[in-house]
């Protein structure tokens, strides 16, 4: 196992490198984005030009990516916006805490939900109950998450006035009870999360069904069965167990998408954090800050990746790592 | 005699009590078999007709325009008013010269030509339409999203005259908060080039601002309306029709839908038979990649492609990228089909009789490889119209002035949403039973395409 | 016949499968009785039943599809199907044990084999297993380890270090359901099986799981082993350690056996009676020996004669065969099940279905026209 992380995390920061050199190369296709304001702002040519010095575009693609990396390795330097000339860094450490807070939030409700739902579906299948469960979770899926988002904001917000639109705190927030900071905070956290837990329910839950269902029908239930275990044994400690190992992998596929979800949720609701900033550095061509979101989410996704492999040998006896 | 054996051989009966699965083929072709047992799964029958009739609905794009008499890019004139104000639209400033400013709103382009310093305020031209001769003037105002009287100032960054950021000991950006006249002052002032983009929202035209008339009724134009007889769907922000722009929508999005999922289909076949037919080398790299696109956040990776890409808000270039990160479900599928037929005793005694790998590999492994990847591509349908729509409705899809795609359409009606929200709803409504009806039609089809693998 | 002896008494059992195509009627009418110390044996091709009429003793048939429609089965005299699942639940690996045919598939994945036969100890017997209990005591003695080994180089603290470490090592063995269940494991010939205990059923091979199997049946000294197909996946030799570890059991522990197969090898040595099964039907009931003997319904003869003997001189005959294929249980024929396969079938066996007639010597045989062996053919 030691050995097998050692390799997997020389993999990791080989292709982290190979990812991260792509995407610099990637970001600087368009060309250089001063050329069209030294046009139409010719007085100006002084700045731009030291504009265009400071963010890179002088040089070569590869030149400016081992610069940047260079910075980010030894200072942890990863550049300043070209938008707001902050820091890419503090921008990023001051708006993970709200996504994090978010997507965790989706992440733990969605599994909390997904799995008994599925379990339950399993143990009923065919059931009018199963068949109910079964055409919710396919409206989840199917349902285009911003859309949901909409529809919640109108009638929880617009119609119903009992919930903020967007991101909405008291202004008195700081000077509230605890109790109260938390409740403002939860108040506001349950649109963002609900719509982003619909479609993580829905698709956990298919998921989960279909394993359980796949477990229940095996050799060793009929075993255990046969053993004279009780029903809530049989499915709780075999098959479940079981059950939950093609769980794990769909685990490492859901945190990225969440990500995804992130930058539609934040768009909606107008909350300040990381999908919001990738979609302002998106359009309007913030390659610092962009270049910094899309290393992260490499890194994210190969240590998901990781995750993933550590997780399978954690569950399954089966399979060990030499 | 003869005809007794034929029926015999066709049934063969599992021992097994727990997968008492009787595989019964009777007299009738494959086809018929596939089609009667699709038609009694009833959600995939379902599925089909809400599939059938968003086909129709979109095919009869240009019905609609005779029908209502509104062309998709047409609008209309006579339309009734629209209560309270407009939020959220993000806004970058990318002159400081105030007279004639450029200004981004989600990618469409506005023109400043008054600016109102005492009210903060300022008049712009939209020109997002194709006729130039519409051109609508918007009060522009800062407003916090929801209450409109809340925010009359902002947060800013202190800056001094130089337009260089103010700090504190710390070192820290100093952060105070700025009149609306100032806000707009000092942007003027600062001469950056680039500014942040800033919630603002603009206001709808309203008496005695609004400046464009209606020559025929001399009432102030404003281009919102529900549902009417005269609009079945109502308008939208701009003053459209919805019905026919919603049909166009489908028309572009089932068009992209289905090219994507054709060339995913191809390559996925492609790739996923070469890997799980050799195996080696090829089918770790394979299994590496499709790894890795299965796990990587694709809106993201869609959204900065988009807007590197030249020319990227065309439907032809999303579908090559889309193209591009799609593949891979499907090729992971026929991989796991060849890997696991390849060894099969029919592949062996092919070899045998020495038939060619490329014989083996498509004439013997690959109808296997057919029903998981037809299921897989309807189900690839639906997540693609969703990717579509996702980015799109972000304002990075296919341009909304040319390509009205669905997703567009809901972008449009983002702006006003919360006022009027019809536009977004059917759009939304329609992405919904589209993606759903593949679902369904998807799940019909694993089951009649392969009874034993049954859910 | 003796009725106080027997265990077992099946009575007209009917197990339907109501599936969307029809109504398969997988086992009609069986019946059969089983007495102390005696090996049943079930023989039949793919599809006869067999295997559901033992999933049925143990009311294993999945509802839906299956459900058990008439009949008894009478444990002890008492109806099985009368119970109520939670005292079924009870008897199920204490009084009646099955072993089932896929030694790879039938034992769970992801737990020792160690745990999955303590687990049936655990539950009949009341033997402490691997609990919530010890687990935490573990715990305890774990983190006592821990926190007392900076203080290492203290020569008395190194050998208590040293003794929870072993305390620790052995506390899984030594809970009283693991020692029962290594001593089953040793019983069923695994060797080493202190070690084998805690291997996950990936690591041992075929035969040895299905020791495991055996040894997971036998933990609670059933009165009645059913063993469904348990030799089929095995190789020739792993299948005659098997039987005969099986046989071994049976003397010692003298318990009844059902014995389900398709193979007659096993069949003749191992089983007292056999029951032969053809569409959901016991089609010929009888002694070993008689049946082996003189075969008296054409379906076992041919059985029977479809063995290719090594003991007889080869000729260039063919094999003779049981013609046909089984008939699909949707269109079952009328009449005689058999009589479109039967090389002895009359008018009669077309149109009417004969009784289980018996015998003397208590030998039972569905037939109009049984084979007769009065010639010495």
């Amino acid at each position: 196992m030691g050995s097998f992380l050692i390799r997997r995390g020389i993999t990791f920061l080989i292709m982290l490198i190979l990812i991260t050199g792509l995407v610099y190369f990637v970001l600087r296709l368009p060309g250089d984005p001063f050329t069209q304001l030294e046009v139409l702002q010719p007085h100006l040519k002084d700045e731009i030009n030291r504009m265009r010095e400071w963010s890179g575009f002088n040089d070569p693609w590869y030149v400016g990516y081992f610069k940047w990396m260079k910075k980010v390795v030894f200072d942890w330097d990863w550049g300043k916006s070209i938008n707001d000339k902050q820091p890419v860094w503090t921008k990023i450490s001051s708006k993970m805490p709200m996504t994090i807070k978010i997507q965790a939030g989706v992440l733990i409700i969605g599994i909390l939900c997904a799995v008994p739902l599925g379990i339950f579906s399993a143990r009923r299948q065919y059931s009018t109950a199963d068949y109910i469960l079964t055409f919710f979770s396919y409206i989840g899926v199917s349902i285009p998450r911003f859309w949901f988002g909409l529809l919640l904001l109108l009638f929880f917000g617009v119609m119903l006035k009992i919930l903020p639109i967007g991101w909405n705190l008291w202004e008195n927030h700081d000077s509230l009870p605890w109790i109260m900071r938390v409740w403002d905070q939860v108040r506001n956290l349950i649109l963002p999360v609900s719509m982003g837990v619909i479609g993580t329910i829905a698709n956990l839950s298919r998921y989960m069904r279909t394993s359980m269902l796949e477990e229940i029908r095996r050799d060793f239930v009929r075993t255990a069965r046969s053993k004279g275990l009780s029903e809530n044994t049989v499915i709780y400690k075999h098959t479940l167990r079981n059950a939950l190992i093609p769980i794990v992998t769909i685990m490492a596929f859901i945190i990225p998408a969440l990500i995804s979800g992130s930058v539609i949720t934040e768009q909606i609701f107008n909350i300040d954090g990381m999908g919001k900033m990738m979609f302002t550095a998106v359009t309007s061509s913030d390659i610092p800050v962009m270049m910094g979101n899309l290393t992260l989410l490499a890194a994210l996704t190969l240590m998901s990746l990781v995750l993933q492999d550590v997780m399978y040998a954690l569950v399954d006896p089966r399979i060990t790592y030499s | 005699m003869a005809k007794d054996r034929k029926n015999r051989k066709k049934v063969t009966v599992i021992d097994n009590p727990n997968e008492q699965e009787i595989l019964k083929t009777a007299e009738y072709s494959m086809m018929q078999a596939i089609w009667s047992r699709f038609r009694r799964h009833k959600l995939a029958v379902v599925g089909l007709v809400i599939f059938l009739f968003m086909l129709v609905f979109s095919l009869a794009a240009p019905l609609f325009e005779v029908v209502t008499g509104y062309p998709k890019n047409y609008t209309s004139l006579h339309i009734k008013s629209l209560p309270g104000s407009i939020p959220g639209i993000a806004v970058s400033i990318t002159d400081p010269d105030w007279n004639n400013t450029e200004v981004y709103e989600n990618g469409k382009e506005f023109w400043f030509t008054n600016i109102d310093e005492e009210n903060g305020t300022a008049l712009i031209n939209m020109t997002t339409f194709e006729n130039e001769d519409y051109k609508r003037k918007y009060r522009f105002t800062l407003k916090s999203l929801g209450d409109v009287d809340a925010l009359d100032s902002v947060i800013e960054t202190k800056r001094d005259d130089t337009g260089a950021v103010v700090r504190d000991e710390d070192g820290k950006p100093i952060r105070e908060k700025v009149g609306l006249k100032e806000y707009f002052i000092g942007r003027a002032q600062n001469k950056r080039h680039i500014a942040t983009g800033q919630i603002l929202t603009y206001m709808p035209p309203k008496d005695g601002i609004d400046t464009t008339i209606d020559p025929s009724t001399g009432n102030g134009r404003e281009e919102y309306v529900g549902p009417a007889p005269m609009h079945i769907l109502g308008t939208d922000g701009g003053g459209h029709d919805v019905l026919p722009r919603l049909a166009y929508g489908g028309r572009i999005s089932l068009m992209i839908a289905f090219s994507v999922t054709f060339i995913t289909g191809l390559v996925g076949i492609f790739f996923g038979a070469l890997a799980g037919f050799f195996g080696g080398f090829a089918d770790a790299l394979l299994l590496r990649v499709i790894e890795l696109m299965g796990t990587i956040p694709l809106l993201p990776i869609y959204m900065v492609l988009v807007k590197v890409i030249p020319g990227g808000q065309t439907p032809f270039a999303l579908i090559l990228i889309f193209s591009v990160f799609g593949w891979a479900g499907h090729a992971r599928m026929v991989r796991g089909t060849f890997f696991r037929e390849r060894s099969q005793e029919y592949c062996e005694s092919a070899k045998a009789i020495g038939a060619g790998n490329m014989r083996i590999m498509f004439k013997h492994l690959l109808p296997n490889a057919i029903a998981p990847v037809i299921t897989s591509m309807s189900l690839g349908v639906g997540s693609i119209i969703l990717s579509e729509s996702s980015l799109s409705f972000l304002g990075l899809g296919a341009d909304p002035l040319t390509t009205p795609t669905w997703g567009a359409l809901i972008f449009e009606a983002n702006q006003y949403f919360l006022n009027m929200p019809w536009p977004g709803i059917f759009a939304g409504l329609l992405i919904f039973m589209t993606v759903v009806s593949f679902f369904f039609m998807g799940d019909g089809l694993r089951d009649a395409l392969d009874p034993r693998q049954k859910i | 016949m003796d009725n106080n002896n027997v265990i077992l008494d099946v009575k007209n059992l009917k197990t339907y499968f109501y599936m969307s195509d029809g109504v398969v009627p997988a086992v009609d009418g069986v019946s059969f009785s089983v007495k102390k110390g005696e090996t049943l044996g079930i023989v039949g091709e793919s599809g006869c039943g067999k295997s559901v009429t033992s999933l049925s003793v143990m009311r294993l048939i999945q509802t839906p599809p299956g459900k058990i429609v008439e009949g008894e089965i009478l444990y002890h005299g008492e109806n099985l199907l009368k119970f109520p699942m939670r005292k079924i639940r009870q008897l199920r690996g204490s009084n009646i044990s099955m072993i089932f045919q896929e030694p790879m598939t039938s034992l769970n994945p992801v737990f020792q084999v160690g745990d999955q036969i303590a687990e049936s100890l655990t539950l009949h017997q009341g033997l402490h297993g691997w609990d919530f209990r010890t687990r935490l005591r573990s715990w305890g003695l774990f983190w006592e380890m821990v926190l007392m080994s900076p203080l290492f180089f203290i020569p008395s603290i190194r050998t208590k270090l040293q003794d929870i470490n072993n305390r620790l090592k052995r506390m899984k063995i030594d809970t009283p359901a693991w020692a029962r269940a290594i001593e089953m494991l040793k019983l069923v010939g695994i060797p080493d099986p202190e070690r084998r205990a805690t291997d996950f059923p990936h690591q041992m091979s075929g035969g040895m799981r299905q020791r495991v199997m055996i040894a997971m049946a036998m933990a609670c000294n059933p009165e009645i082993l059913i063993a469904d197909e348990a030799t089929t996946a095995l190789d020739v030799t792993i299948q005659a350690q098997i039987l005969e570890l099986m046989k071994d059991l049976r003397r010692r522990f003298g318990m009844s056996i059902l014995l389900i197969t398709h193979n007659l090898a096993v069949v003749a040595e191992m089983a007292d009676k056999i029951a032969v099964m053809y569409a959901g039907k016991i089609v010929e009931y009888a002694n070993a020996n008689d049946l082996f003997a003189k075969p008296m319904h054409p379906y076992s003869w041919g059985l029977l004669h479809s063995i290719p003997r090594v003991d007889q001189p080869k000729s260039d005959d063919k094999l003779p065969t049981i013609e046909g294929m089984v008939p699909s249980p949707f269109n079952l024929p009328v009449g005689c099940k058999f009589h479109p396969r039967c090389f002895n079938a009359g008018q009669r066996c077309k149109e009417e279905e004969p009784p289980l007639q018996t015998l003397e010597n208590g030998r039972q045989i569905r037939c109009w026209f049984p084979i007769s062996h009065e010639g010495g053919a």
